[in-house]
């Protein structure tokens, strides 16, 4: 899966750009609104605080005295709802890079896919699909999906709308994990908390979901000790993985010759990838490091997650303290010299998994440790209760704090929808985008010329002229019916074209006339049409002629046909000429299909059936 | 704002949670190690591959009467789409050799196949490859000046002897492609156009001499004057897969083999028709290792000649054959270091004659006129053709042909 194109194609990489920035003016001109709103907004709020002032409205006192009274966001969650806001915006812009749209499937989802089992290949094909089809559209959307979702986190930092963030957030990160990460590589062999296990965005989920709990949830020491649970059973569930034998983590001890373990097999290959001079010498000397001292590595890499992750499940402050401080220096040394700081080299997506760990379970501390007192804790429901009873309408224009956060919020949201919305809509199509066409073959070339005539004779031996196909649009190319490659593309892309035209390829004729001087009798053509499935297209023309008659057909189309020395098949150009009504040649594409994938095929389809259509309305 | 620190757990609650949290610990990491388990075990061994007794490569040389045509893979081996066989031609009295297979008009990827009419003509048959499913052929009468086309609507065998040309333009083609459930098939023709099926594998298989045999595939087809031959691999030891038509039927008409070959299984790997009648090169494998043994009839089968084996050795497989004269057959050996030695039989009743060891490289023989010998060598893109000395004293280096490969150009 992929469009086989070259990751850094200058066509996708520059429609790419040219989306962001639309899509970039767009969500100006939707926080300048937002911006005119608020303004508004604190024009109303103003204008009651002076009247309230003069005891005019009952209702704004209650309000505010209820924004004095409320307490602060609970630590703990603030850091969750911080770091992870500025993580997804981080990865929003590393999904900005210019090989994203061609990378992002060959280079960062199928290398993992590839090692799980086959169902999880169905699945992640699905998505991946949608993606190759659609390059230019998906990626652009990753990038302000993701930084709204982040902006979302930090702009709303109480209440619903902050929920609704968390709840945001979670529902991305699942889509995120299962069809980008394949499901985070635990269904792979190799599975190592070194290397990630069990997938990054896993923790942004995790993140999500504290987010999206009630705010009292983080008013007891509960919280706190669920996720230090949580979080020891993962660790020590790791020190086992880590210990199992078998699994080429033992190896490497010095004056032993045997062959590099899957830690420093991993490590050679993290080094060879782009990046900072600096981080390719820490991750090789560590890889020469792990080359003869992989035993002790992979001894201590055991026992501290064990210990951890032990640390962690007793519940003590005081231990989970000391367990927090290891696992954050386990967490930055396996970021820095195993997993490379996650983003350089190839088609990086975010900062890996050790930093929304470590960030986990340091929240998991925060939140059985610092807790608000009680006091505090029941002024602040009655507080929360009595806002809930004051209208939405009301609040907005009373509470500047409340204001705020809805309409930061709301922006938020704006920028995921200007991401989600061409997804979807790119999700719904099932045809490639033109786009990879025009990368390959250029746009069409657009024309106004009567096309040369012709008088051959098909498949069945009837005789075709360009004048009996009078009040037909006419898709006429040149394929060799013993061609090994390009031809069997071209047919099958003209038949997909076929499809996509639906009850309007009644009036279009789809035209192939036979390009090789040896092979120029009908059974080759009849034996290609079985082959390629069209003897039962009803709209397909595969047609011959003398050899003479041939050669001028091909002279009249600019069509070059040689024979080729050393085995090589026929030369001959890739050629469609889009033909209307009227017998006038409307457009001429190169019919190159390039990398002839699903991708490119499909999108050679669509802007062909684009042509076909667009002859057939010019009348 | 002042925080509460909680109080340590007490009591026999507090032991509870701390209980549960334990067993629900273990039960995770269990769960977590046997769901692992499919990731943590060592990747499957890759069974190994089946010792194969068929030919290795569809080199080959044929004698016509305007010159000898030969067939070889050149380009880069390694790599089937960037792999081309070419068709090359001496034509008699001439010493040096030239590249025909422009003629073919269609991608060599996958090899050619050549046949000859009682050495009157020419048939070129083109394996498919890559997207291409049915076989193109080309014939000539006349050294390769004009060229005549048919077209086998299936891909033809892998096997030197896939096609055989008959009397009066008639043929016979070993079809590799499954054209149905009964897979391989043997079809038949009039003019290179109209194939028929006159038998498949399985239909084969299933007669009575197909059962004495266990035909586990079809390896080779010919013409004994009218009447089609066709080659077999069998399971059952001891039993030569060649068959004839006979009443409606077919029979078993290969020879029998020696007492000590007679635990081996066999298989036909060539059939070539004869002045006198039929020549078959067949390889047996066995408890006592392999052996390549030719074998002559000039009635139908009803009597064979056959020579004495050639013993290979563990790492030897055959690499080219091909005929020699009227009657002979030459036998080219390779391992894995490259030609290993060249064996010729002039025909029935004469002794294998060991050749010098071939030139490295060497993909194939060209015998004649006289007492000619030609290996042809192929080094990627270069051809060497070296020529025996007198006395067989050993190779002497003499054309050289660079083909002007176009890589990529089947991708």
């Amino acid at each position: 899966m992929g469009s086989g194109l070259s990751t850094n194609d200058p066509t996708i990489v520059a429609a790419f750009h040219r989306a962001l920035f639309h899509q970039g003016f767009v969500i100006f001109l939707l926080l300048t609104l937002v911006a005119i709103a608020w303004s508004f907004l604190r024009s109303i709020q103003l204008r009651r605080a002076v009247l309230s002032e003069s005891g005019a409205s009952e209702k704004g006192t209650v309000t505010g005295g209820v924004t004095g009274a409320v307490a602060p966001e609970p630590v703990a969650r603030r850091l969750i709802r911080i770091s992870f806001g500025l993580i997804w915006i981080f990865d929003g812009i590393l999904q900005g890079q210019a090989s994203m749209p061609l990378g992002m499937i060959p280079q960062a989802v199928q290398p993992t896919a590839a090692a799980s089992p086959t169902w999880v290949q169905h699945l992640v094909n699905s998505g991946s699909t949608v993606w190759t089809y659609h390059p230019v559209s998906m990626a652009a959307a990753a990038v302000w999906i993701q930084v709204g979702i982040g902006l979302w986190l930090l702009a709303a930092p109480r209440g619903n709308w902050s929920r609704l963030g968390g709840v945001a957030s979670v529902a991305w990160g699942l889509a995120v994990w299962v069809f980008g990460e394949s499901f985070g590589g635990i269904f792979a062999p190799g599975l190592s908390w070194l290397f990630g296990a069990p997938g990054a965005v896993l923790f942004y989920c995790m993140a999500g979901v504290l987010i999206a709990l009630p705010e009292r949830s983080w008013l007891q020491a509960r919280l706190g000790r669920l996720i230090l649970a949580v979080m020891g059973l993962f660790f020590v569930g790791m020190a086992v993985l880590q210990a199992w034998p078998g699994r080429g983590f033992w190896q490497g001890q010095a004056g032993r010759a045997e062959n590099a373990g899957t830690l420093t097999s991993m490590l050679q290959q993290m080094a060879q990838t782009p990046q900072p001079h600096l981080a390719s010498s820490l991750v090789s000397s560590f890889s020469s490091f792990d080359a003869s001292h992989g035993w002790v590595v992979n001894l201590f890499a055991v026992i501290a997650l064990g210990a951890v992750g032990a640390a962690f499940l007793t519940g003590r402050p005081g231990v989970v303290r000391i367990g927090v401080a290891a696992g954050i220096v386990l967490c930055l040394a396996d970021w820095i010299l195993v997993e490379d700081l996650g983003f350089f080299g190839g088609v990086g997506t975010d900062p890996n998994s050790m930093i929304p760990m470590a960030l986990v379970f340091a929240a998991g501390y925060l939140a059985l440790v610092r807790i608000p007192a009680p006091s505090t804790e029941v002024v602040s429901m009655h507080v929360a209760d009595a806002a809930a009873r004051v209208p939405w309408r009301e609040r907005l224009s009373a509470d500047p704090a409340y204001a705020f956060r809805s309409i930061a919020a709301l922006s938020a949201i704006g920028i995921l929808l200007v991401g989600a919305a061409p997804m979807a809509f790119a999700a719904a199509n099932p045809n490639a985008d033109p786009i990879l066409t025009e990368a390959i073959d250029g746009p069409p070339t657009t024309t106004d010329m009567p096309a040369p005539a012709f008088d051959l004779v098909d498949q069945n031996g009837r005789q075709v002229t360009l004048a009996g196909l009078r009040g037909k649009a006419i898709a006429l190319t040149f394929l060799d019916p013993v061609c090994t490659s390009d031809c069997p593309v071209i047919a099958q892309e003209f038949r997909a074209a076929s499809k996509l035209l639906g009850s309007e390829s009644g009036h279009v004729a789809l035209v192939a006339i036979d390009a090789n001087p040896r092979y120029i009798s009908r059974d080759f053509l009849a034996a290609f049409d079985q082959q390629e499935g069209l003897e039962h297209v009803a709209n397909w023309e595969y047609l011959t002629g003398s050899l003479p008659t041939l050669e001028n057909v091909w002279r009249s189309f600019a069509v070059e046909v040689a024979y080729e020395n050393g085995g090589a098949m026929i030369d001959h150009s890739d050629v469609v000429y889009v033909i209307d009504p009227d017998g006038h040649t409307r457009e001429v594409l190169d019919a190159d299909p390039g990398p002839a994938t699903q991708a490119t095929g499909s999108s050679f389809a669509q802007t062909l059936a684009n042509g076909i259509k667009s002859a057939l309305h010019s009348r | 704002m002042r925080f509460a620190l909680p109080s340590p757990g007490t009591g026999f609650a507090a032991w509870g949670r701390k209980a549960t949290a334990t067993l629900a610990g273990a039960a995770l990491i269990a769960a977590c190690a046997t769901s692992c388990s499919k990731g943590i075990s060592s990747t499957d061994v890759a069974s190994p591959s089946p010792s194969g007794q068929d030919i290795s490569s569809l080199a080959t040389t044929v004698a016509t009467s305007d010159g000898t045509w030969a067939t070889v893979a050149m380009g880069q081996l390694s790599q089937p789409l960037n792999t081309f066989w070419q068709l090359l031609f001496r034509p008699t009295g001439a010493t040096s050799w030239t590249d025909q297979v422009k003629a073919t008009a269609v991608a060599t990827n996958g090899g050619l196949v050549l046949a000859s009419s009682q050495g009157k003509s020419l048939i070129v048959g083109v394996r498919p490859t890559n997207l291409l499913t049915f076989s193109p052929l080309i014939d000539t009468f006349d050294g390769g000046h004009t060229w005549t086309n048919g077209l086998l609507p299936y891909g033809l065998g892998a096997y030197p002897s896939a096609l055989a040309a008959g009397p009066s333009g008639r043929s016979l083609a070993l079809t590799d492609a499954p054209t149905s459930a009964a897979g391989q098939s043997v079809l038949d023709s009039e003019h290179l156009s109209s194939w028929q099926t006159l038998v498949s594998r399985r239909d084969l298989a299933a007669s009575g001499a197909g059962q004495a045999c266990s035909v586990a595939a079809l390896t080779a087809v010919a013409f004994e004057g009218k009447v089609p031959a066709i080659g077999a691999r069998c399971v059952h030891s001891g039993v030569v897969g060649l068959l004839a038509p006979s009443h409606g039927s077919w029979r078993l008409v290969g020879p029998a083999l020696p007492e000590s070959l007679r635990a081996g299984s066999v298989s036909v790997m060539a059939l070539e028709p004869t002045s006198e009648g039929l020549s078959c090169l067949l390889t047996v494998t066995g408890p006592f290792g392999s052996r390549v043994l030719a074998a002559w009839s000039g009635d139908s089968g009803q009597t064979w000649r056959l020579s004495q084996p050639i013993r290979l050795s563990a790492s030897e497989a055959v690499r080219s054959i091909g005929s020699v004269g009227t009657s002979g057959l030459f036998v080219l050996l390779a391992d894995s270091s490259g030609p290993a030695r060249a064996e010729v039989v002039s025909g029935q009743a004469a002794p294998w004659t060991a050749l010098p060891t071939p030139p490295i490289g060497t993909e194939t023989l060209a015998f004649g006129p006289g007492t000619t010998v030609e290996a042809l060598a192929v080094s990627a893109a270069v051809l060497t053709v070296w020529s025996l000395g007198p006395n067989s004293s050993g190779w002497h280096k003499g054309q050289v042909m660079q083909v002007p490969i176009d890589y990529g150009s089947s991708s």
